[in-house]
C-alpha cells in the first residue's frame, strides 16, 4: 500500500501535471465565476482537452476545474445577486444581503474558507469508504448491478426533478441514444440508417459539449442582456474573522460537510441540491433562524460547506460503482472508459496507484483553493467586466473544435448542434437534461447486466429477486416507483373531504 | 417555444411506436433476449409516460379554462397550461429572432465550409458575425476574433495536434 502511495505522489508531484492541475484552476475559477457557466459546462469544455492526456492529469484538470467553480461561483451571487452556478443559487440573496450591509468580505470569507473545509471533508470519506465499497461490491453479480443502475437512474430523477413524469421521458431518450450503435450485447446494429459513423454509437463528447454549453449559448442568445454592472465594491482581507466564524458555528460545517458528501454520493443527486437541502436545515436547527434572509452568515457555512463536499461525494459511487452522483460525474465517467479506467470495485485492484492519485489530487485541489480562491476574489471585478456577448461566441468556437477534435470529422460538429438544439428545446418545456446525459451513460450498462441476468436465469424474471442484496434492492426501486402514487392518494383523500 | 405537456406527450408516444416497431424489426440472431428486447423496454416505458402527459395536459387544458381557477398553480405555470402552445416572448424582437437563428447557422457554416476555406478563415468569420450581433464595437470586435482564432488554432492545432483543415490558407501553413 505505502509503495502505491509513494508512486501516486510521483505520478501527481510531476511538473506536467500539476501545471494541468493549476491551469484547470484558474479555468474552473473563471468558469464558476462568469454567470451562464457552470462547473457542468466547465467539465464538458475540458473533455476534448483531457482526450489527450493521460489519465490521471485528465481527472486531475476535472477534479481541479470543478472545485474552483462551485467555489466562484459564490462570487458573483455576492456582488451581483446572481449566482455564478446554480450550486450558489441557494443561498445568493443571503450573501448579497451581507454585501449591502458592508459585510461583503465576510460572505466572501466564509464562502473560500468553508467551501474548502467541505471539500477537504468529502474528500476524506472519498478516501475511506470508496475501497470499503469496492470490496463488498466485488462481491456483487449482474443482477445487483441491474438492481444498482436502475436504483441510481430512479433517485436522479426524483431527487433532481421536480417533475419526474418529464425526467423520466428524458432518461428513456438517453437510453434509447445509448442504444444506437453496435454496442450492445448481440453486436447487432440498431437504429444507425445505414450510416456508418452512427455504428460506433453516438459520441459521448459532442453530445454533451451541445446539451450542457451550446444550449447555454442559445438562451443567452435570445436574453438579450449583453452587459452586466458590477456592484461598487472594496474588498479587503477576506480571511480575517473566519476563525471566529468556525467557532461559532461548529455544528453548521460539520452538519453541511455531511449533509453535503451524503447527498453528492446519492445517486443523480448534486451540489446544488446538497446546498438548498442544507440551507433549509440550516435555518431550520439555528437558534436565531430569523436572521436568515437579512444578512446572516450561517446558513453561508453549512451550505457552502455542502456544496462543495457534495462534489467528492459524487465520486463515491462514480468509482466504485460506476454510477454517476451528479451530471458532472456522468461525464467523467465517460472519460473514465475512454481513458480504459473502467469504474467499477475492480478499479481499486487494477489501479490502485490511480486511486490514490486521484484523492491525492482532491486534496490538493482543495487546499489550492485557498490562494487561488484568494486571488480570484481580488479579481472578481475585472472577470465580471468581461462582456458576455464577447465570451459566448468564444465558447461556441470551443464547442465546435472540441467536438470535431474527438474523431477529427465534422459530423461530430452536427451531432453537437442536433443535441444543442435538443436540449434547448428540452429545457424550455421542462423536460430536465441531466437524466439524458446519466441515461446515455449508463444504457448500454443496464442493458449489458439485464441480459446477462435474463440468460443466467433462463428468462425467469424472478431470478432477479433470489439473492438477497439483489432482492432488497430490487424492492427498494419497486417502492421508490410507488411512492409517488402511494403519497398522491393519501394526499388526495383529505383534499376530497375539503 | 412551449408546447403544452398534451402535445409534448403526443409527440413521445409517436417516437414511442415508431421505437417499438422499429426495434421489432431488428433481427434476432438467435436468441431469446435479442437486442430488441431493450428499446422495446424503453418504447413500452415512454409510452405510459406519453399517456400521463397526455392526461395531465388535458387536465391543465381544462381547468385553466374553466374560469375560476389558478388558486393554487402560480400564475406562469397556469398561463402555460391554458394553452396547446405559447410562443417564447423574444419571438416579437427581431434582433434575438436573428441572434438565435445565427447559433445553428453558425455550426452549419462550419460544418460546410471549414475544409475547403480552411479553420482561420472559417473562425474569424464566425466569431466576427457573432460578436456583432451581440453588440460588441465592430473596432473591439475584429482583433479580438482574429487574435481568438489564432490562439484556439494554436492550442488545438500545436498542442494537441488536432489536424485541423488549412484551406485557403495551404500555402501559409505553419
Amino acid at each position: 500500500m505505502f509503495a502505491n502511495i509513494y508512486a501516486a505522489f510521483g505520478m501527481v508531484f510531476d511538473p506536467y501535471v500539476l501545471a494541468v492541475i493549476l491551469g484547470s484552476s484558474i479555468f474552473g475559477l473563471f468558469m464558476g465565476a462568469v454567470p451562464g457557466l457552470s462547473a457542468t459546462m466547465a467539465v464538458a469544455l475540458l473533455v476534448p482537452v483531457t482526450f489527450f492526456m493521460p489519465p490521471v492529469p485528465a481527472i486531475a484538470a476535472m477534479v481541479s476545474a470543478t472545485a474552483m467553480a462551485i467555489f466562484s461561483g459564490d462570487i458573483p451571487g455576492c456582488l451581483l445577486r446572481i449566482p455564478g452556478t446554480p450550486s450558489s443559487a441557494a443561498y445568493t440573496d443571503e450573501a448579497y444581503a451581507m454585501t449591502m450591509k458592508g459585510q461583503g468580505e465576510i460572505a466572501l470569507g466564509a464562502s473560500l474558507v468553508f467551501s474548502v473545509i467541505g471539500g477537504l471533508f468529502g474528500t476524506f470519506v472519498l478516501i475511506l469508504a470508496a475501497p470499503a465499497l469496492a470490496e463488498l461490491a466485488l462481491k456483487f453479480s449482474s443482477f445487483e448491478y441491474f438492481w444498482l443502475v436502475l436504483l441510481g437512474l430512479t433517485c436522479a430523477i426524483f431527487i433532481a426533478s421536480d417533475n419526474p413524469l418529464k425526467g423520466f421521458v428524458s432518461l428513456f431518450l438517453g437510453m434509447f441514444i445509448a442504444s444506437i450503435g453496435m454496442g450492445n450485447p448481440a453486436g447487432a446494429p440498431r437504429f444507425t440508417f445505414d450510416q456508418p459513423d452512427l455504428l460506433g454509437g453516438v459520441s459521448l463528447v459532442p453530445l454533451m459539449v451541445g446539451m450542457f454549453a451550446m444550449s447555454e449559448v442559445l438562451r443567452f442568445a435570445v436574453s438579450r442582456d449583453f452587459s452586466m454592472k458590477v456592484a461598487e465594491n472594496r474588498v479587503g482581507n477576506v480571511f480575517k474573522g473566519m476563525w471566529g466564524l468556525m467557532v461559532r458555528y461548529p455544528k453548521s460545517v460539520l452538519r453541511g460537510s455531511v449533509l453535503g458528501t451524503l447527498v453528492g454520493a446519492l445517486p443523480g443527486a448534486g451540489a446544488d441540491i446538497a446546498a438548498w437541502m442544507s440551507y433549509a436545515m440550516s435555518k431550520k436547527m439555528s437558534k436565531e433562524s430569523e436572521k436568515f434572509g437579512t444578512g446572516h452568515p450561517e446558513g453561508i457555512v453549512e451550505s457552502g460547506a455542502a456544496n462543495n463536499s457534495a462534489l467528492a461525494g459524487a465520486w463515491i459511487p462514480a468509482l466504485v460503482f460506476g454510477i454517476p452522483g451528479d451530471s458532472i460525474t456522468a461525464i467523467v465517467i465517460g472519460v473514465l472508459y475512454m481513458k480504459n479506467l473502467n469504474p467499477g470495485p475492480m478499479i481499486f485492484v487494477d489501479n490502485p496507484v490511480s486511486m490514490y492519485a486521484i484523492f491525492l489530487v482532491f486534496i490538493l485541489a482543495n487546499l489550492l483553493m485557498l490562494p487561488l480562491g484568494f486571488w480570484c476574489i481580488k479579481m472578481a471585478k475585472r472577470i465580471l467586466s468581461i462582456p458576455r456577448g464577447i465570451l459566448m461566441p468564444l465558447i461556441l468556437l470551443f464547442c465546435i473544435v472540441g467536438s470535431y477534435a474527438t474523431n477529427n470529422s465534422v459530423t461530430d460538429v452536427g451531432i453537437m448542434l442536433v443535441f444543442g438544439l435538443l436540449a434547448y428545446v428540452m429545457e424550455e418545456n421542462g423536460f430536465p437534461v441531466a437524466p439524458t446525459v446519466l441515461g446515455v451513460v449508463l444504457g448500454g450498462m443496464l442493458e449489458e447486466h439485464f441480459v446477462t441476468s435474463m440468460i443466467k436465469a433462463d428468462g425467469q424474471f424472478l431470478a432477479f429477486f433470489e439473492r438477497p442484496i439483489a432482492g432488497a434492492l430490487g424492492v427498494l426501486t419497486l417502492l421508490l416507483w410507488l411512492l409517488p402514487l402511494v403519497l398522491r392518494l393519501i394526499r388526495k383523500k383529505p383534499l376530497a373531504v375539503a | 417555444m412551449k408546447i403544452n405537456d398534451a402535445l409534448s406527450g403526443l409527440v413521445v408516444a409517436l417516437f414511442a411506436i415508431v421505437l417499438w416497431i422499429a426495434s421489432s424489426r431488428l433481427p434476432t440472431m438467435g436468441q431469446e433476449i435479442g437486442p430488441h428486447v431493450f428499446p422495446q423496454a424503453l418504447a413500452g416505458g415512454l409510452l405510459i409516460c406519453a399517456l400521463l402527459l397526455v392526461l395531465r395536459g388535458l387536465r391543465g387544458l381544462r381547468k385553466t379554462r374553466s374560469a375560476h381557477v389558478s388558486t393554487f398553480s402560480t400564475t406562469g405555470q397556469a398561463d402555460q397550461d391554458a394553452h396547446w402552445f405559447t410562443l417564447p416572448e423574444w419571438i416579437g424582437h427581431r434582433h434575438a429572432v436573428f441572434a438565435f437563428l445565427l447559433v445553428p447557422a453558425a455550426l452549419l457554416f462550419y460544418i460546410w465550409v471549414s475544409e475547403p476555406l480552411g479553420f482561420l478563415p472559417t473562425a474569424f468569420v464566425l466569431l466576427l458575425s457573432l460578436f456583432l450581433t451581440f453588440r460588441t464595437r465592430l473596432l473591439a470586435a475584429v482583433p479580438t476574433a482574429l487574435a481568438s482564432a489564432l490562439i484556439i488554432h494554436t492550442i488545438f492545432y500545436k498542442l494537441l495536434k488536432v489536424p485541423l483543415p488549412w484551406g485557403i490558407l495551404t500555402p501559409l501553413a505553419w
